[in-house]
């Protein structure tokens, strides 16, 4: 004779089979496999390969070669451009060189550049300001003017500048790790989301369902269901996520911000959250469906939905104070990609992110009662794909 | 007991049980008949909550059915339902605990089920590998471990081979003995009438002849007699018979003739008038067999 309850609650049984069936399946084993592949290869060849900032290849010739030389690596760092000055012969040799692509310009005798095409606003600006401030130096000298004084002449104190508004420079070295919380969180939405409702359509097309609702309620079978897969997540979330930190930190790939617990504190919770959110509507999909192929045409308004998103959050990792920004994270269901930029790169008011937290949870409950009443409802009525009022119907009676 | 009183069930336009009343006594086997689309599985769908009636109630041991109650029932699905890729032992104890069992009472009784079906050497690998057979007896083992006091089976011998047919029906047996009730439907009508107790027969949701086997035959008033002739004229052909009121000539060949008898029909005149004829070899008298009570009430 069986014992109500000796066994443990049924939730638990439903999470503890997803949990271990999935996680010793070979399909997320490879997938994982395939996730720390990609993930370690866009830390480790980026550092064996070498950096991807260009280096500026600059001739000088003629007069003034080694004033030039000296000014040029004096004032690259202030323009942000890697330089790097070579000596050239004389003019024919500088010419050649051009010609060769062995430097990119070359300056000659102090008044004269050899380039191929375009110069470059950036690279164009430091070639002419060393060549004045070296020009300027030699007629300053002519003129008697000592060296001492001839710097101070041409090395002006820079204007100061009177703030009007409190500055609030962005957190740019969390920008990275922002973009990559994005791109996570987007693709643990679409993976998990989609394993959700090709679980729940495996069980409503195999009929396993209707031994299961004999045994459980249709919200005990969703709950465990999605926490089962929730959990998958994360494991595999962790499976990936530490060797790529530990490989990072070993090839020194970046240095760790001071906001870095935090972001990854934000990328987990906005993880679980925008799972929450959204794991429940794939199952509402999955259990309206009734072959495998009619999940992704019940799944595409999510799906869009969820990549219009990422192009917002994306765009909030440039412009997290932007009003776009600050507006697409409050809307619950974009919430979870766009709240993390905001918070990690820009500002954000005390307030913001509990309110953020608030809306995304009673949208999640909202979102929890609809999608477990499509789901009763669609799991009770197997056979051709159903349309959101028979399944309506079928969850009422 | 197990009681469906006054269950309605529609599916839009089509009524798929109206107004079925029925109690199931417990201890029997208890067949539920009727043709394709009788209402048979919308029935047994109602007992585990997977349908809502639109009228009436299955109510257990004089109660509405609960969840709880659920608990302690075993089903077997018309569409075979298991985990295709998930091993079958990992399955037996997984609905074994959602029926309230520990994992190793689940584990123990899973194997003690396989082995009676017959499967046990498959306990290892994934459901989809097995035949369409074993997998119906992996199925009947889940309905069966955590020993149910509620068996519901719909097409329990559809797809097993005679020696499973034959383990099932003992184990049934076995169950209905130990105070188990058990209500299966099937097609298969001369095997509902040696192993059932009592049978309801459902048409168009409708609940159209109940009781036990042996006083719905005996009480339908009808017989058949079998008679086998030596006869030199050739009448042995089953001529003898016809024309008789009350009469139908069923069969006639050289293994002798079946006559169906209305109840007003003497069965001894019809001997006497055989033996006009020629020798009677042999002859029998039989009450009419489910199927012919099945086929009558279905076309009444």
């Amino acid at each position: 004779m069986s014992r109500p309850g000796g066994s443990g609650h049924p939730v638990l049984l439903v999470t503890r089979r997803e949990v271990t069936e999935r996680a010793r399946a070979k399909s997320f084993l490879v997938s994982t496999g395939i996730y720390l592949v990609v993930a370690l290869a866009s830390i480790i060849v980026p550092n064996v390969v070498g950096d991807d900032e260009p280096v500026h290849r600059v001739g000088v010739a003629g007069a003034a070669s080694e004033q030039l030389q000296a000014a040029i690596a004096t004032l690259a760092p202030s323009v942000d451009l890697k330089v790097e000055v070579r000596r050239l012969a004389d003019a024919g040799a500088a010419a050649a060189a051009v010609r060769e692509r062995t430097v990119r310009v070359a300056i000659v005798d102090g008044n004269r550049l050899v380039a191929r095409s375009d110069v470059g606003d950036q690279l164009g600006l430091l070639l002419n300001t060393a060549a004045y401030q070296v020009g300027a130096a030699a007629r300053l000298a002519e003129a008697g003017v000592s060296p001492a004084d001839a710097a101070r002449l041409l090395s002006p104190e820079p204007l100061a500048v009177d703030r009007v508004v409190e500055a609030r420079p962005l957190r740019e070295s969390n920008r990275p790790l922002a973009f990559t919380g994005v791109m996570v969180i987007c693709l643990l939405l679409l993976t998990y989301g989609f394993t959700v409702a090709n679980g729940v359509l495996e069980e409503k097309a195999s009929r396993v369902s209707e031994v299961l609702l004999g045994a459980l309620r249709p919200s005990q079978l969703l709950a465990g269901k999605v926490v089962g897969i929730g959990v998958v997540a994360v494991i595999q979330l962790l499976m990936v996520g530490i060797p790529a930190v530990l490989t990072a930190l070993a090839f020194d790939s970046f240095s760790l911000p001071g906001g870095t617990p935090l972001t990854l504190a934000a990328v987990l919770l906005w993880s679980i959250l925008g799972y929450g959110l959204y794991s429940c509507i794939f199952a509402a999909a999955g259990a309206a469906a009734s072959r495998p192929e009619d999940v992704g045409n019940a799944t595409a308004p999510i799906t869009i939905l969820i990549a219009a998103t990422y192009f917002v959050a994306i765009a909030a990792t440039q412009d997290p104070d932007g009003a776009i920004s600050r507006v697409a994270s409050f809307i619950p269901p974009m919430t979870p990609m766009t709240m993390l930029p905001r918070s990690a790169v820009g500002h954000v008011e005390p307030w913001e992110v509990p309110l953020a937290m608030l809306l995304v949870l009673v949208t999640t409950y909202l979102t929890v009662r609809l999608g477990a009443r499509v789901y009763a409802g669609g799991m009770r009525r197997p056979g051709p794909k159903l349309r959101l009022r028979e399944v309506w119907r079928a969850a009422a009676g | 007991m197990l009681g469906f009183c006054g269950l309605t069930k529609r599916y839009g336009s089509l009524v798929a049980l109206d107004q079925l009343t029925l109690e199931v006594p417990p201890g029997r086997l208890f067949g539920l008949l009727g043709p394709n689309g009788a209402g048979k599985s919308t029935a047994m769908k109602l007992v585990f909550g997977l349908l809502r009636p639109d009228g009436g109630e299955v109510r257990w041991h004089g109660r509405p059915v609960s969840q709880p109650d659920r608990l302690g029932f075993g089903y077997l699905p018309e569409e075979r339902g298991l985990y295709p890729k998930m091993r079958v032992r990992d399955q037996l104890v997984y609905f074994g605990r959602l029926h309230g069992l520990s994992a190793g009472e689940a584990a123990s009784r899973g194997e003690h089920w396989l082995e009676r079906l017959g499967v046990a050497e498959r306990a290892k690998d994934r459901a989809e590998s097995l035949s369409l057979g074993n997998q119906q007896r992996v199925q009947l083992a889940a309905a069966l471990v955590h020993d149910p006091q509620l068996l519901v089976l719909d097409e329990p011998f559809s797809g097993l081979d005679p020696v499973a047919v034959d383990a099932l029906s003992a184990v049934l047996a076995e169950r209905a003995a130990a105070g188990v009730t058990v209500v299966f439907s099937s097609h298969q009508l001369d095997l509902v009438e040696d192993l059932c107790d009592s049978v309801a027969i459902v048409h168009r949701g409708r609940l159209v002849l109940s009781g036990v086997v042996r006083d719905l035959k005996r009480s339908s008033g009808r017989r058949c007699l079998n008679v086998v002739l030596q006869s030199p004229n050739g009448a042995a052909d089953g001529s003898w018979a016809e024309g008789v009121p009350g009469v139908v000539v069923e069969q006639t060949g050289p293994d002798g003739t079946r006559l169906r008898l209305d109840p007003s029909v003497d069965a001894l005149a019809m001997l006497q008038r055989a033996a006009t004829t020629g020798r009677v070899v042999d002859f029998g008298l039989e009450l009419p067999a489910l199927s012919e009570l099945f086929r009558e009430a279905v076309r009444s």
